[in-house]
């Protein structure tokens, strides 16, 4: 991005800002086009939001942290390190001596303000939301006696002291570390640093690493909503071959049998399982055939990962259809993965939103390039224990979508037989990571389609009467975890529910009405306002709301009766248990 | 494309927010609170990206006004 593109968003945000977020860029150095950089980054990352960002005082790192943390309050935050706010003598403004003598000095002092900005950004972290850490980037100057392509011990021992930094701080829940190895590809050690501009302003970096970084730490601050699910082809994709034809003899996917590209293919979906992704097969393939292959020894990814697999000989986007149907998740959520340019082309007709990958087999580098991009589609910053249950709970949903299609009272049966236990809890502290991960990634059954920031989750709490309701569901079939938040805001005796998601991985179990009840008897409500807005997606929720209410719902506040509510409702068939740690 | 002048306004407009249109052509540090010696920065990197130029720390002290900066590009365009 050039800087003049960089001024324009900036100004365009300042003029129209539909909300005010703050943020900290804390430097030693001159922060100038990188503060510029970043909050084009951020505007571009948060529509109708201006990034306001405070920055601190020049030459002083470790002070400039610690003052942040003398504030009111602690917006999210990236601290980027320079080598010269470990030692001025490992930047280029300053004449302490570059001597191989003072290597000793040099590396005591490093390590004493590592140190001071370890302990600064760990007592930070206990108040930010976030924190970006960025370890020193520019290149070294020719410090020490060795010739250029030998590192020296200096050299070494001051890269091992900011790796301790981040060492230390890579277990704080809120302290995440921009990837060095990334910028390394993105912005190559010999173009990073600006010495003219540096002698003349204080700021190192040159336009270029300016802008990797601040595209970089945006990309940490407000992640993209990592995708849901994968489907993949078999033949030629999950192994080398073409199994009907060749045999199971005759499929591949290890180094001695020249394939190794499909079985590190399996070993990226395997580790993605791990995570919660959703996996499943769409393959043009007789299906015990299909089903003899992926139990083979060979396989890395053990088969019961994938559901549902799909081996049939209709189109490959009817396949897909009948997945998404199962995974109750939109096709934007999804990418599938096929060796055949023909059946990406028939899959993406269908489904436009799908983003569509080809497996490049016999060409290593390209899969390689592949894999780095999976890794980044499904990147998720936090996994929680929850989005490890996402597979089994979606067997389970199969099971009770079935059953939900006979009679109500077949459903009421079926619902009383699962011996489910719904613990609804109430809080007021924003100490909930999975909830405000579930608030931000939810669609379908979402009130109004509000995502929040760290920031504004934090801020949501310190107003009066703030409340958080979440449920956490379990049944014969095992644990949900945590499938349903609610934002209430009560005061008087009046109850303003302002947001709402529950997981599509529970519907048809009656918890949305045990949210409701729980608020109302929490609070002895004879009312509750309701604040929807209609969304693309969120055509579940409506649905629930124009049933307890017998009309569509207007888009605004909606007030619901106790009354209307406890006519409409139906039978409550979860054993609910209610934990109110309001204080 | 438009010429030096419309382009060179057209920076400042991004770097002085503030600045209306019609004060463009006036601009200078005399007249603009917010032309500091960071805007200077900001200013000479936006031109050296737009135009491809580089300026020298001693020409960055002497180009104080829109004026200035205009006529000093032009004589750069001419060499």
């Amino acid at each position: 991005m050039k800087l003049v593109d960089a001024l324009r968003i900036n100004n365009a945000a300042r003029r129209n800002p539909g909300r005010t977020l703050p943020f900290n860029l804390l430097t030693g150095f001159t922060p100038l086009h990188l503060q510029t950089l970043l909050a084009a980054a951020l505007h571009g990352r948060l529509p109708g939001a201006y990034a306001h960002i405070a920055t601190g005082w020049f030459g002083d790192l470790a002070g400039n942290i610690e003052r942040a943390n003398t504030e009111d309050s602690v917006p999210s935050s990236a601290i980027v390190i320079e080598w010269s706010d470990l030692d001025a003598r490992l930047g280029w403004r300053a004449l302490g001596g570059w001597s191989h003598l003072a290597a000793g000095d040099v590396l005591s002092a490093a390590s004493a303000s590592a140190d001071r900005i370890v302990a600064g950004v760990q007592a930070l972290a206990t108040r930010a939301p976030l924190i970006v850490l960025a370890l020193p980037s520019a290149p070294l100057p020719p410090i020490g006696h060795t010739p250029r392509s030998r590192w020296s011990n200096l050299e070494v021992a001051v890269h091992g002291v900011a790796i301790r930094i981040a060492e230390r701080l890579m277990l704080q829940p809120n302290v995440r570390l921009l990837n060095l190895d990334r910028l390394a590809r993105l912005s190559a050690i010999d173009v990073r640093a600006d010495l003219a501009g540096d002698l003349a302003t204080g700021f190192p970096y040159s336009m270029h690493h300016a802008a990797v970084i601040a595209g970089m730490i945006a990309d940490i601050m407000i992640p993209v909503a990592p995708k849901k699910g994968l489907i993949t082809d078999l033949d030629d994709t999950l192994w080398r071959g073409i199994v009907g034809d060749d045999g199971l003899d005759g499929i591949a996917n290890t180094l001695e049998s020249k394939a190794q590209e499909h079985g590190l293919f399996q070993q990226l979906l395997a580790a993605l399982a791990d995570q919660g992704v959703l996996l499943a097969v769409a393959s043009k393939n007789d299906p015990a055939i299909a089903d003899r292959a992926l139990r083979r020894d060979a396989q890395v990814i053990d088969a019961d990962r994938f559901f549902p697999v799909h081996a049939t000989w209709e189109p490959k986007s009817e396949s897909v259809a009948r997945i998404l149907t199962v995974w109750n998740v939109g096709p934007e959520s999804v990418v599938f993965v096929d060796d055949s340019e023909l059946e990406l082309a028939e899959v993406k007709s269908r489904y436009p939103e799908m983003e569509c990958l080809r497996f490049p087999r016999g060409d290593a580098a390209s899969v390689v390039e592949l894999l780095w991009t999976l890794r980044d589609r499904f990147g998720a910053h936090i996994v929680e224990d929850e989005d490890r249950l996402r597979l089994s709970s979606i067997r389970n949903a199969e099971v009770l979508r079935t059953v939900a299609s006979g009679s109500a009272s077949q459903l009421d049966d079926f619902l009383a037989s699962l011996s489910a236990t719904l613990t609804i809890t109430l809080d007021c502290s924003a100490d909930d990571s999975r909830s405000l991960q579930l608030i931000n990634k939810t669609n379908q059954f979402n009130l109004n389609g509000r995502r929040l920031s760290d920031d504004e989750w934090a801020a949501f709490f310190r107003l009066p009467g703030a409340v958080r309701l979440t449920a956490d569901y379990s049944d014969k079939f095992g644990s949900l975890g945590r499938i349903a938040v609610m934002l209430v805001e009560v005061q008087h005796g009046s109850a303003r529910i302002v947001g709402w998601v529950m997981s599509c991985r529970s519907f048809s179990r009656r918890i949305e009405y045990a949210c409701l009840r729980a608020v109302f008897t929490a609070f002895d409500l004879a009312e509750v306002q309701i604040e929807f807005q209609p969304t693309s997606r969120n055509g579940p929720l409506a649905l629930f709301l124009e049933k307890l209410l017998g009309a569509p719902p207007a888009p605004g506040m909606i007030t619901l009766s106790r009354e209307l509510f406890e006519a409409s409702a139906p039978v409550e068939t979860s054993t609910v248990t209610l934990h109110n740690r309001m204080t | 494309m438009p010429n030096t002048h419309d382009r060179l306004a057209a920076l400042f407009r991004e770097v002085f927010p503030s600045l209306d249109t019609a004060d463009v052509a006036t601009a200078s540090t005399e007249t603009l609170a917010e032309w500091d010696s960071m805007a200077t920065v900001t200013l000479v990197s936006v031109i050296e990206e737009e135009f491809g130029v580089t300026l020298t720390l001693e020409e960055l002290t002497e180009l104080t006004s829109f004026p200035a900066v205009l006529a000093w590009l032009n004589a750069s365009n001419a060499r």
